[in-house]
């Protein structure tokens, strides 16, 4: 059996400075807590805007979801993480771009369709067949569940934190993981 | 075909498993029911292969920390951190001191202030129609009936709106007298 992916952390195990000592030094004008911060939650945004639909300028998002967060520490509440609260604060920034994108060009709304052709269009380059079936079944969800799944796949995140993030309940985003898994991978198994 | 795996409760745990978020407990009973379930196993398997089927994107993080450092100022960090409340938790204490030694200042004196002298007190000279202004030194309420009513026709009588044109006034000039023959002598 394969073991687990992604950091083993046994419970109370502390090995890195937590975000929170981290903002403290970056406040105090501590550059490198900056970078440690940067570096520890860019990729995972990065993933996240990919996930949802986001192609070009993925970089300025990231940039301008950390710009956002350590200019407003004051609205970040300690019951979230602040990985969490800069999923919440990226996801604001997609779904804002993705409006004005709509409006600059006066299209409709994507359907699920379009979803699949510009995924298709773009990962037909670079991807690997099973990676580009599996990001078009994921292309074919409904907006919601898409992203619990790819937060839930892609980031491990808990059911409660993605409610929070999504603004839905505990319930409800379980529910649509596995209807989401149920839904990708029969659209795997029918390709 | 796929089959449903009656244990809902480890299948519902898979992705934090596959990220390695559980404690060794958690993580030992997951492998053991992944050990007899080829359900879960082939859905692990599933969420491992969605898992890499969404690539990072390369993000430039020197790129990101510099647009940082250049967008939040170490001043701005300062205020928005904890130095803010601090700040004005300290300025709110020292008002609030302020407020009651001010307070407690002001009623003390009035306490302790001897009574004015009743020669100091302000004469109110409301007109010259006989009411005495002694009166006044005693308080209105001493006023006897008639004096009061003295007092409200005298007011009654006067003149509400002062005259705009200002009375003219001559006053002679006073040339001294010794003073005449130097003008413009230098």
């Amino acid at each position: 059996m394969q073991p687990p992916e992604g950091p083993q952390q046994s419970a109370g195990e502390v090995s890195e400075p937590s975000d929170a000592a981290l903002i403290a030094r970056w406040q105090r004008g501590d550059q490198l807590a900056a970078a440690a911060l940067v570096s520890r939650h860019a990729p995972a945004l990065a993933r996240f805007a990919a996930s949802c639909g986001v192609r070009e300028q993925i970089d300025e998002l990231v940039q301008d979801t950390f710009v956002r967060a350590f200019g407003s520490l004051d609205g970040f509440r300690a019951d979230s993480t602040l990985r969490t609260w800069l999923f919440t604060i990226l996801r604001r920034l997609v779904l804002d771009r993705t409006r004005v994108e709509k409006r600059r060009r006066d299209d409709t709304e994507l359907d699920e369709g379009q979803a699949v052709e510009e995924y298709n269009a773009l990962d037909a380059l670079v991807a690997e067949e099973t990676a580009l079936r599996v990001r078009a079944g994921v292309a074919r969800l409904s907006p919601l569940q898409r992203e619990v799944f790819t937060l839930r796949v892609t980031e491990g995140m808990a059911y409660s934190d993605i409610a929070q993030l999504v603004g839905s309940t505990e319930g409800a985003c379980r529910v649509h993981y596995h209807n989401a898994v149920r839904s990708v991978r029969g659209f795997l198994h029918d390709a | 075909m796929m089959h449903e795996c009656e244990n809902g409760e480890i299948r519902d745990v898979l992705p934090e498993y596959m990220h390695g978020r559980h404690d060794a407990v958690t993580r030992a009973r997951v492998e053991a029911h992944l050990a007899a379930c080829l359900v879960c196993t082939e859905e692990l398997a599933f969420l491992r292969g969605a898992r890499h089927a969404f690539p990072t994107p390369v993000v430039n993080v020197d790129a990101i920390v510099r647009g940082l450092a250049s967008n939040t100022s170490v001043e701005s960090r300062a205020v928005t951190a904890s130095a803010r409340p601090r700040r004005l938790s300290q300025w709110a204490i020292a008002a609030g001191v302020s407020c009651v030694l001010v307070g407690g200042a002001s009623v003390q004196l009035l306490r302790t202030r001897p009574p004015a002298p009743v020669e100091q007190r302000p004469v109110v000279n409301v007109s010259d129609s006989g009411v005495p202004a002694a009166a006044a030194e005693r308080g209105w309420s001493d006023l006897s009936y008639d004096q009061l009513k003295q007092l409200l026709e005298s007011i009654d009588g006067a003149d509400p709106v002062p005259s705009l044109e200002p009375t003219a006034r001559t006053s002679p000039i006073i040339v001294p007298a010794g003073a005449a023959g130097h003008t413009g002598g230098g």
